[in-house]
């Protein structure tokens, strides 16, 4: 516990022996393809599907008409058809399904199906999408949901202001970007009628039931796997092609494969919100924030998946982790053409903390304070009350993140090291902080079940139902329970993701697993020390108790082992479950909102701006994470790596284009992701703050350690260049333009 | 048996509250309390329970003092 520790799912991952779900094959296997709209808004007059049911080769073809539960899904709200009947809203929207002997026949059987449309107006905006004449996206409007929380009064709050800021703020739709693509096998098996399911997920037993609300099925009869899982951020949260998988392989009553190549896994799946942000802070002139006040327009395209909640964990985080007296924050999202949007890693706060961070250093200028020290004369601490009036109760580390960015040698140095770029080549620092919630929140059952098991040479298998997307949880798992059972942790087998093998332990989002998993497991192990002491108790002589892994009565010891044997012998298992629901906030909002555990980040980093070609590299970021208790320091590490560049990413890189609804980089030769070659050296320094309500006092950090590298980059570039960007990515060319155009009017 | 049900989400809206503490026959599922509370069926293919903390399926049968816990897991993040 708390050692850097070799993930347990390295050696698989590495050397290429791991099969992902995408990679499976079963004998008389068809190949499945989905046939998307033409359009991004249009209305359906007429699908024809003779011609391709007639191709040789094709096995079958689907329509809305084969689809006999609910012909729709969606996780918190049900509005995106499985097969679209009388209407596409968007270029991914599926209007069939073929299964046929090879992938080129099942391509030229898409070409085959006659789909007539009456194309409509697109509602490519947000803002556009709120006007009162803008066409409708859904019969009920263009309106998902729309949020106002706060405290106090911000008009008393700007008035006692010596210092206000004001500024509009753009970010751009996000791509998820997993290596492996949207991808897996269904089959049916006749003897049984249960359909068995794999696809790389975030939650199989989500999947089940959604895929049981479409179909109409027993949830019985639907076996789901969604693990292992080639990397996720939360695009694989929501379903993407099993229901479609469990329609074919019941149709044909055979095998199906479908694994979506990348355009149309960029085309058709969930994006990260685009935002439109009007921020207003307001301080006093010796830095106290006095007031917070917001509006957001969130584009959550085509269907809802998360919306609404990702705009409300927007506002949440919207005015950062500092206390402010007065605070005003307002959201709407919208429906529109553009593709569409839910989970992804940061969940909204990734947008809000741009805006806010941003408008602090502003601030933080005028007073004429280091920006650092303007944060911490606001952070906030544990008892105070959040921007939305709730009280946080839980471990906060806010003020010690900013103290060790104050003292690193990257912020100390700042000053000098600029002045030393004289020439075309100009050198920056910047710092950003965040407030990430964690868990579903209140009013969402956050529940983890698992079950431990004692082998009989041994060793323990811990039956979970979370999935590892990468972010290393089974590892952090196998600590966990190794540290209370007291063995090796190779000793402990975690088991994932499988509806038929695993308790249902929650979705692997919302920075959840760890805290929730984690204390679900820690449970039930102690749970199954219990039971290995009443065991030993009923079938040895003596008082038993456990003791550094195994059972011990004066001086005689029993292994593990020795009970399992005993165990078999009378035909019984040792086992024991474990239960934990997430702890809840105090007062409850709307579902969901508001949260009460808090991960907090500041990331510092530096950039260089090449004023001559307007590239701009970032050379170092600091991360400094408080995490609660870390488990395996070098599995935070790695996050925080990993959210490094998908932060970087963020600022300078990726967007995902579209015109009118129509995508114009679905490829990875146009959408640029960053490579090795452009990494920052990345400095982690963790903070651990206890956290009295998980029995190692850990939190979670997978979201919170990409959020604040955006606005520190971009306050960076500020630094280097006197150049303030509020909309990204910022690209060379914006980076160029802007330093001419400040130039020239210098 | 007397059985404390408490809803979440949209269940609370369909029934006008979050907690209810109920006198029920003998032998009820969690399916059959579900759906004698007024919770429409087509609702019940994307709901989970939880009594006593433990996730069951919805034909699990309760019994008297249980705890009861419904809805649909809608959450992300």
């Amino acid at each position: 516990m708390g050692k850097p520790v070799l993930r347990v799912d390295a050696r698989g991952k590495v050397t290429g022996e791991l099969k992902y779900l995408s990679d499976l094959s079963f004998p008389d296997m068809l190949w499945g393809r989905v046939l998307r709209a033409a359009y991004p808004h249009a209305l359906i007059k007429r699908i024809d599907t003779s011609k391709a049911k007639a191709l040789p080769g094709v096995a079958c073809v689907l329509t809305h008409k084969d689809v006999h539960g609910l012909n729709r899904f969606g996780i918190a709200v049900p509005d995106m058809p499985v097969l679209c009947e009388d209407k596409v809203r968007y270029l991914g929207d599926a209007v069939a399904l073929v299964a046929a002997e090879t992938k080129e026949v099942a391509a030229r059987a898409l070409e085959q199906i006659e789909v007539d449309y009456e194309p409509l107006p697109v509602v490519d905006d947000p803002e556009k999408a709120f006007e009162p004449d803008a066409p409708k996206v859904h019969e009920k409007g263009n309106v998902l949901w729309e949020n106002t929380l706060g405290k106090g009064d911000v008009k008393v709050g700007f008035a006692e202001s010596d210092f206000i800021v004001e500024q509009k703020f753009s970010t751009q739709m996000f791509e998820h970007a997993f290596l492996e693509t949207e991808g897996g096998v269904a089959k049916y098996d006749a003897d049984t009628g249960i359909v068995h399911i794999w696809v790389g997920s975030q939650y199989a037993y989500r999947d089940q039931l959604q895929i049981a609300r479409a179909t109409g099925w027993d949830r019985d009869k639907i076996h789901v796997v969604g693990s292992p899982v080639g990397g996720a951020f939360g695009g694989k949260d929501e379903i993407t092609i099993q229901i479609y998988l469990a329609l074919l392989t019941y149709a044909t009553r055979r095998p199906v494969k479908m694994v979506l190549n990348r355009t149309e896994s960029i085309i058709s799946g969930t994006k990260r919100h685009p935002m439109k942000m009007d921020f207003k802070v307001g301080c006093k002139k010796d830095g106290t924030l006095q007031a917070v006040e917001t509006n957001i327009f969130s584009d959550t395209g085509a269907y809802a998946s998360l919306g609404g909640p990702v705009l409300n964990l927007a506002l949440e985080g919207a005015s950062g982790p500092y206390f402010v007296p007065h605070a005003h924050l307002v959201g709407h999202a919208m429906y529109t053409n553009n593709g569409f949007s839910g989970a992804f890693r940061g969940f909204g706060t990734t947008q809000s903390c741009v805006g806010i961070e941003i408008c602090l250093d502003m601030l933080a200028e005028k007073i004429g304070l280091d920006p650092i020290d303007f944060r911490l004369k606001n952070a906030i601490h544990r008892g105070q009350q959040t921007a939305i009036d709730n009280k946080l109760f839980t471990s906060c580390g806010m003020e010690e993140t900013l103290q060790i960015a104050k003292q690193s040698d990257l912020w100390k140095q700042r000053e000098a090291r600029k002045a030393a770029h004289t020439g075309p080549v100009k050198y920056g620092v910047g710092v950003a902080s965040e407030i990430q919630a964690l868990g579903l929140g209140i009013g969402i059952p956050d529940y983890a079940h698992t079950r431990v098991e004692l082998t009989e040479e041994g060793k323990y298998i811990v039956r979970q139902g979370s999935i590892e997307i990468g972010q290393g949880n089974l590892t952090a798992f196998a600590q966990m329970a190794a540290e209370i059972l007291g063995c090796p942790i190779e000793h402990v087998t975690i088991t994932h993701g499988d509806t038929d093998d695993a308790a249902d332990s929650g979705t692997s989002t919302a920075s959840r697993t760890i805290y929730a998993v984690g204390n679900s497991i820690s449970r039930a192990s102690k749970n199954l020390v219990k039971a290995m002491e009443i065991f030993a108790g009923e079938q040895f002589p003596g008082e038993w108790r456990f003791e550094r892994g195994a059972l011990v009565s004066g001086p005689e010891r029993l292994e593990p082992a020795d009970l399992a044997r005993k165990a078999a012998t009378l035909g019984r298992k040792i086992e024991a479950e474990g239960f934990f629901k997430h702890i809840e906030a105090e007062k409850e909002y709307t579902d969901g909102l508001p949260h009460c555990l808090y991960a907090f980040c500041t990331q510092v980093a530096s950039v260089k701006v090449d004023t001559e070609t307007g590239i701009i590299r970032v050379e170092e970021i600091l991360t400094i994470p408080d995490c609660g208790r870390a488990i395996n320091p070098q599995g935070i590490e790695g996050q925080a790596e990993g959210g490094a560049a998908q932060g970087m990413s963020y600022v300078l890189f990726e967007e995902v284009k579209l015109h009118q609804g129509r995508f114009l980089n679905p490829r990875f030769a146009t959408y640029i992701l960053p490579t090795t070659m452009d990494m920052p050296r990345v400095n982690t320094r963790i903070v651990e703050s206890w956290e009295d309500t998980h029995e190692f006092g850990a939190k979670g950090i997978a979201e919170t350690v990409m959020v604040p590298v955006a606005p520190a980059i971009v306050n960076a570039i500020y630094h280097a260049t006197g150049v303030r960007f509020f909309e990204l990515p910022i690209t060379p060319e914006k980076m160029l333009r802007a330093w001419r155009e400040k130039h020239n009017a210098e | 048996m007397k059985v404390q049900l408490t809803v979440y989400g949209e269940f609370r809206r369909l029934l006008g509250g979050k907690r209810f503490e109920l006198d029920l026959d003998n032998g009820l599922t969690v399916q059959q309390l579900i759906l004698g509370q007024g919770i429409p069926e087509e609702h019940l293919s994307y709901t989970m329970a939880i009594v006593n903390e433990r996730k069951v399926g919805l034909e699990e049968p309760l019994k008297d003092g249980d705890n009861v816990e419904v809805f649909q897991p809608v959450g992300g993040g």
